[in-house]
Formats: C-alpha cells, structure tokens, sequence
C-alpha cells in the first residue's frame, strides 16, 4: 500500500519533466550564455585538439572488462561480472547546497538535456590510460540549471551506498559511499562531462552507469561512478581516497609526471591495448585547455 | 636387508636422468605459453600487466618450490611413520629431489632474469635515467633488485666445479636463498596493490619454510650434518647399544 502511494503519480511526472524543460529553456538564453561562449571560445583554440583526440580509440572490450570500480571489487577484471547486479532505476540526482534552485533529477530528465560526443584520454593514478568516446552533458549546463550561489567555491560528488548490491562496500577498503569533489572552476570547465553514454551506447553499470563524472585532466579515480548527489558547498569537500592516503592521492589529483606517487613513478603509463610504456603528458595532454586555472599554485604541493 | 625393486619410491630415484629432464621441459612451458599468447597477439587486456606479473610470479613459484624440498621431505617422513605407512621413511629417500634443489633454483633465476628484462624493455625502455628516477620512487623496486643480485650470486656457484672449490662456504653461502626469499615476498607485497591476498599467502608460506629451518636449529638433537631423514632412528639405536 505504502509502495502505491509513494509512487508519483504520472500527471505531476510529466509536468516535472515539463518544468525542467522550461528550465532548461530558461537556462540556454539565460544562464548558459556565458558558459556557451566559453566553450565557443575554447573551440576556437588553437591547441584544442582534445575536444576529438586523434589516438585511436580503446577496444570497447577493454573499456568494459578492465574496471577499477572498488565498490565491487580490487580485482579490475571481475567488476563487470559483479556490476550487472546493479540495479539502475528508478534513480535519482539531486543537485542541491549552495544553488538557487535545488534539483531532483532523473534519468529521463537527463537524457532530456543537449547532449555531445567527446573523445577523452582517460589516465588512472595506477600508471595505465586509454583513450574513450563519451556521451553526456557538459556539467556546466546542470549547474547553470541549479544556478549556484555566490558563496559555492567547491562542488561535491557523492556516490551510491548499497552494499546489498555492491559487494566491494561489505569491506571498508575506502568511506563509503564513494566522495569526490572539484573545485568549482574545475566542474563549470568545458571539458568536464557528466556522462552517461559510451560507445554510442548506455552506460554499462562497470563503467559507472547510470551518471558518473569524467575529469579528462586529473586521474581517473576523480571521474566518480554512478553520482546520486551533487552538492555545491563553500570548503574543500572531504573526498574518499584522500582522506583515507592523503600522502598518495592529492585532492586536485591533476595528472603530473613530474609528481611521483609515493610507492611508483607517474612519468609514464600503458595505453591499454599496447605492450610498451609511453610517456604521461601534463594535465593528460590537456594542458593549454586547464593548465591556466592553476596559475600561481605549487603543484608539488598541490599535487 | 634388501630392497624389492618394485618400491615406487626407490624406482623414481633409478629414473632421476629422465625426471629432471621433465623438470626442465615444464619449467620451460611458462616461458613457452606466453610466448604463444604473444604471437597470437592474446595477453589479455593489458599485455603489460601480464607479461611482467606472469614472469614475477613464476619466479616466486620457483623460489618457493626450491626452499620446500627440505621441509617438505621431513614432514613427508614425519607423516608416514606417524600414520605407519608401509613405504613411509622411503618417501624421504626421494634423493633426487635433492639434486633437483640447483636446477629449480636455476629455473627461478631465469625467469626473474626475464621479469627484469621485461622491466627494462618494457617500462624503463633501457633509459638510465628514468632508472634511476624509478628505483629511488619505488622502495619495492629495490627489494626486487637485491634479490636478483643474491640469485645471480647463487645461479653463479652452482655449477658442480665452483661447489667442489668452495667446500663447506658453499652451504653457508647458498643460506642467501632465505634472505632472498624474503626480499623477493616483499618485492612483490609492495608491489601488489591494496586489496591483492597474494603477496600474504606468499609471506605465510615462506613463514612456514623458514620458521621450520629455526625450529630445527634450535632443536640440535636433530643433527643437521648427517640428516637423511633417518637421523633420530639411528639415534635410539645407538643410544640403547651404549646406555648402561
């Protein structure tokens, strides 16, 4: 009885999914007009070659059964058998804190949103990348919906709790749910991405499904899987691997050669697929898009 | 009193040419299997990945195997008197097992020798540099070079000629194969990432051979010189002959 009721009846569904239209219509002449000429900006660029990376792209294979996904488990390849547990919907994003209109999103309303193609190489802090085709939507577009307050500095990711059906969170190898968070510059850059598509396909649940960050800049543990919340708060946020080995995995985490992890070189990764090692570039190669929004940090200490 | 030919455990002993001739052909097949996967362009997701680990962890597999021969003779002969076993103090008379202590241990040389190499070609890409950078970064890093030094040491007197010149220092140098067994566990504890049981099943087997090798010098009434699994029969015998 309580299941029936707690149902949402369809008419205020729709008009739910109405009211976000309007917002987005509000948004696109409204709020994203600054956000849009940046991006107009950034294509102009002369060193953008990192909206489409020319490398050729990671077998899907390889994207779907190599998972560093500890929710399930430490073993790379045994994510995707273990992931299928993962039930997608109903889901909710809520995108909530310091923003003028809080949000309560769900998958329909997201694919609701204008979408785009971005091809991003893809570094993980253990020294191996490869090179992915996403769908999704610029993140700058969501919060320009939410429309953040003047006093959010940094923005929040938290993941999903449910250790019913993500066994990995039966163990507390990390704080669960899984945290993460930018700055806010940093999620309203063009190039971070809410993703919920790759290979012109849906998420699959291993690589994050049905709504994860990709950070092309900063190493892959910062792109978090499968977001329920996105809060904008005015401090640093606590985030899951730096709290738990602050002297190895930095709150920025932006890709750096020149800083070494503690227990291993970061001067070069395997492109998964190849035998050899190539060398790790700056930012991932994406430097002359981010490297200005650091300007004036130490990056060793900052790292 | 004569033994009856038909003994399995004594038969082994009379085909010991053959067995280690075995023993090379299936050490060699590691090697030969990822060369097969190699060429057929089939090492799973990440070649890299499988081509050092799978090289690193054959090497420790040999390590382990030749540092179980002793312990493990004892305890077979241990079990079979316990149980009365028929061929029960025989199985200790698996004399070959010995002689195949070296070639093992060669075995496990030349694959951590491949495991380096496959460092070199693959990740330090023969720059010296980036070596160097790498071996003050990665503290396991050091630990597996130390260990491939002892083994090279190791690999380098065992030819029969270089024990017959060293005498009784060869058994106290060829001791370096528990230093280096225990530099080799670490190397691959550090190595392994958080979350990976196998570096701890490594560390508790080779607990388990060195623990038995103190346990056995701390207890001198098993008398290491003469040991052929025999040692504390013979002992009651003369024991009861010369007690008043």
């Amino acid at each position: 009885m309580t299941d029936e009721l707690s149902i949402t009846p369809q008419t205020i569904f729709q008009r739910r999914r109405h009211f976000i239209r309007q917002l987005l219509a509000l948004g696109l002449c409204g709020q994203l007009g600054p956000v849009r000429a940046q991006e107009a900006a950034f294509d102009s660029n002369k060193c953008d070659s990192t909206l489409a990376a020319d490398e050729p792209l990671t077998p899907e294979k390889s994207a779907l059964h190599y998972n560093n996904y500890y929710e399930f488990s430490t073993n790379k390849e045994a994510v995707a058998t273990l992931a299928q547990a993962f039930t997608l919907r109903p889901w909710e994003l809520r995108v909530d804190g310091a923003v003028q209109r809080p949000l309560v999103l769900s998958l329909d309303d997201l694919a609701a949103l204008p979408g785009v193609q971005r091809t991003y190489r893809l570094r993980c802090v253990e020294g191996w990348s490869m090179v992915l085709p996403w769908r999704g939507i610029p993140l700058a577009d969501l919060l320009a919906l939410a429309q953040p307050k003047s006093e959010a500095k940094f923005v929040r990711f938290i993941g999903t709790l449910r250790p019913a059906e993500m066994i990995g969170q039966r163990r507390p190898v990390l704080p669960w749910p899984y945290t993460e968070g930018l700055r806010l510059d940093e999620a309203l850059h063009p190039l971070t991405l809410l993703a919920t598509g790759l290979y012109d396909a849906p998420l699959s649940p291993q690589n994050g499904a049905p709504v994860r960050i990709v950070v092309p800049w900063k190493y892959a543990f910062k792109s978090i899987k499968a977001i329920t919340r996105i809060e904008l708060i005015t401090e640093q946020p606590i985030t899951s691997w730096n709290q738990t080995v602050p002297s190895e995995y930095g709150f920025y985490a932006n890709v750096n050669p020149d800083v070494a992890h503690p227990r291993w070189s970061q001067k070069r990764e395997v492109r998964i697929g190849e035998l050899r090692k190539r060398p790790t570039l700056p930012f991932n190669g994406y430097a002359c898009d981010v490297a200005h929004l650091y300007a004036g940090m130490d990056l060793q200490r900052d790292f | 009193m004569a033994v009856s030919p038909a003994r399995p455990t004594i038969v082994l002993n009379r085909y010991e040419a053959y067995l280690r001739a075995l023993l090379f052909c299936a050490a060699l097949l590691p090697a030969l299997l990822l060369a097969l996967r190699w060429w057929r362009n089939d090492l799973g997701i990440n070649p890299f990945a499988t081509v050092s680990h799978s090289l690193g962890h054959v090497a420790l597999i040999f390590l382990l195997a030749t540092l179980s021969i002793t312990p493990v003779r004892r305890w077979l002969r241990f079990f079979c008197a316990t149980l009365h076993l028929s061929d029960g103090k025989r199985l200790s008379d698996w004399n070959f097992l010995i002689r195949c202590r070296r070639q093992l241990g060669l075995h496990g040389f030349f694959y951590a020798t491949l495991h380096m190499l496959a460092y070199f070609e693959l990740e330090a890409l023969w720059e010296w540099d980036y070596l160097r950078e790498d071996l003050a970064e990665k503290n396991y890093l050091m630990l597996g070079v130390a260990a491939w030094f002892c083994c090279l040491l190791l690999a380098l007197t065992s030819p029969k000629v270089v024990i017959r010149h060293l005498h009784h220092w060869w058994r106290r140098l060829h001791r370096l194969m528990y230093v280096l067994s225990i530099l080799a566990v670490m190397h691959f504890a550090g190595a392994a990432k958080a979350g990976n049981d196998w570096p701890l099943l490594c560390a508790l087997i080779t607990g388990v051979l060195l623990l038995h090798r103190l346990w056995v010098r701390l207890h001198t009434r098993i008398r290491r010189a003469d040991d052929d699994g025999l040692a504390s029969h013979r002992r009651q015998e003369d024991s009861s002959s010369h007690s008043p």
